[in-house]
């Protein structure tokens, strides 16, 4: 899958998550911190995420590779490679 | 508008690091509840939600169903017995769901309270002798089953408690024979003599006295299992785990999937995403139906998860068929 395709994909699942974000604030180069997506929004996320790509994609794996990073953790950017790779494996 | 909702746990543990602190927030079970919000066309944004450490002492329990009142809090869920049992002795308005297990049925008279609903849960490993008999498959010439019981959870029910309390009043061992008149779940003894092993119950009430006991006990042809209670101690699940990996015990759990991961042998857990399916269905037909508690009443286990620690497995040297393997759900090379 392109990686416009996949990011088309996440940014439905994100304003799923969160019906009140401005969809133009959903970018690949967006934080998830900053569009406020907390554990909880995160969860839903995942639903979101394994009925669109399959069960292949494990958020919680993210989570804890993006727990590790600190501030730098929970990019968009990081969360599109990881479908990416999730779904070449 | 969203629906005020309490989620009231006994396993969130902010200082207890290791991979059980996240029990009561990110797990199977609220997995599969915001999937069966989505499935029933709602979601997590027609709840305010909110993740509550039930306090341990009844003054703090009641103090806290006070304050719920006062908020206006129209659901509590109940993640697991412990809190259940705690939370029902005080609350009788809140609609109050809950998913656990009930030990030869001790506690069970509860879902007879009218405000109480939810999910009623089997123990995977000792319900029955099939998932039982698995200790002895992994475990050539299986010769005992040592299970610690936390006296400080609701799951040491006042019978059992009776029980252990007398035992010790005659008796310096840790370890309770499953042939005592003493011991709490003589169904478990019956599984055992089947399966041809002694069975032992450990009650206690510290790490310290657990981790005593523990090393009173013989780790060759042992089989070490852990339940929902010990992980309602703080730290007792990690020390009772760093045990068994520093003395090449075999430890397995009961509804504790991450201890695969953690070093366990095997885990024998509840098909816990399927307990949140089934209780988004009931959560919503509480809320958004305004269906009466007593009206959902209580669903059926729906089925159990067996996850096996290959790695752990070749370390102890224990053999695994493949047919052993299928038995399980989930196995980690």
């Amino acid at each position: 899958m392109e990686r416009n395709q996949t990011f088309e994909k996440v940014r439905t699942a994100i304003l799923k998550t969160s019906p009140d974000l401005d969809p133009a604030e959903v970018t690949e180069t967006s934080s998830f911190q900053t569009l406020g997506l907390d554990s909880l929004k995160l969860v839903e996320l995942g639903v979101w995420v394994e009925q669109m790509f399959g069960e292949g994609i494990v958020l919680d794996d993210w989570v804890d590779q993006e727990s590790l990073k600190g501030r730098d953790g929970f990019s968009m950017a990081s969360f599109l490679e990881f479908i990416d790779r999730s779904l070449a494996a | 508008m969203s629906y005020r909702v309490r989620v009231l746990s006994s396993y969130i543990y902010a200082g207890d690091e290791g991979p059980f602190s996240a029990m009561g927030r990110r797990n199977r079970w609220f997995h599969g509840f915001v999937a069966g919000l989505i499935h029933q066309g709602s979601s997590l944004n027609e709840l305010a939600l909110d993740f509550v450490q039930l306090p341990r002492e009844a003054a703090a329990v009641a103090a806290f169903h006070r304050e719920c009142l006062d908020q206006g809090v129209q659901l509590a869920i109940c993640a697991g017995t412990d809190s259940i049992v705690r939370w029902a002795r005080v609350c009788r308005e809140i609609p109050s769901l809950y998913f656990g297990a009930h030990p030869e049925n001790n506690g069970l008279e509860l879902i007879r309270q009218p405000n109480v609903a939810g999910v009623r849960l089997n123990l995977p490993l000792i319900w029955s002798y099939r998932n039982f008999s698995l200790l002895g498959e992994l475990i050539p010439r299986l010769e005992a089953v040592y299970i610690p019981i936390n006296l400080r959870s609701e799951f040491a029910f006042p019978n059992v408690r009776a029980g252990y309390e007398e035992f010790r009043r005659r008796h310096t061992d840790f370890w309770i024979p499953g042939t005592s008149g003493w011991s709490g779940h003589r169904s478990v003894q019956f599984l055992a003599e089947r399966l041809g092993c002694r069975y032992y119950e450990g009650p206690f009430s510290s790490v310290d006295e657990l981790l005593a006991g523990l090393r009173a006990a013989p780790v060759e042809r042992s089989a070490f299992v852990g339940f929902n209670d010990t992980v309602l101690m703080e730290h007792a699940a990690n020390r009772f785990r760093e045990w068994c990996t520093g003395s090449g015990a075999a430890l397995f759990w009961v509804n504790n999937w991450p201890i695969v991961a953690a070093g366990g042998v095997a885990d024998f857990s509840s098909h816990f995403e399927a307990v949140g399916k089934l209780l988004a269905a009931q959560a919503l037909g509480i809320l958004r139906d305004g269906r009466p508690a007593a009206e959902i009443g209580f669903a059926e286990d729906p089925g159990e998860r067996l996850s096996l620690n290959l790695r752990r497995c070749a370390e102890l040297s224990l053999a695994v068929s493949d047919g052993l393997r299928a038995r399980f759900h989930t196995v980690q090379a």
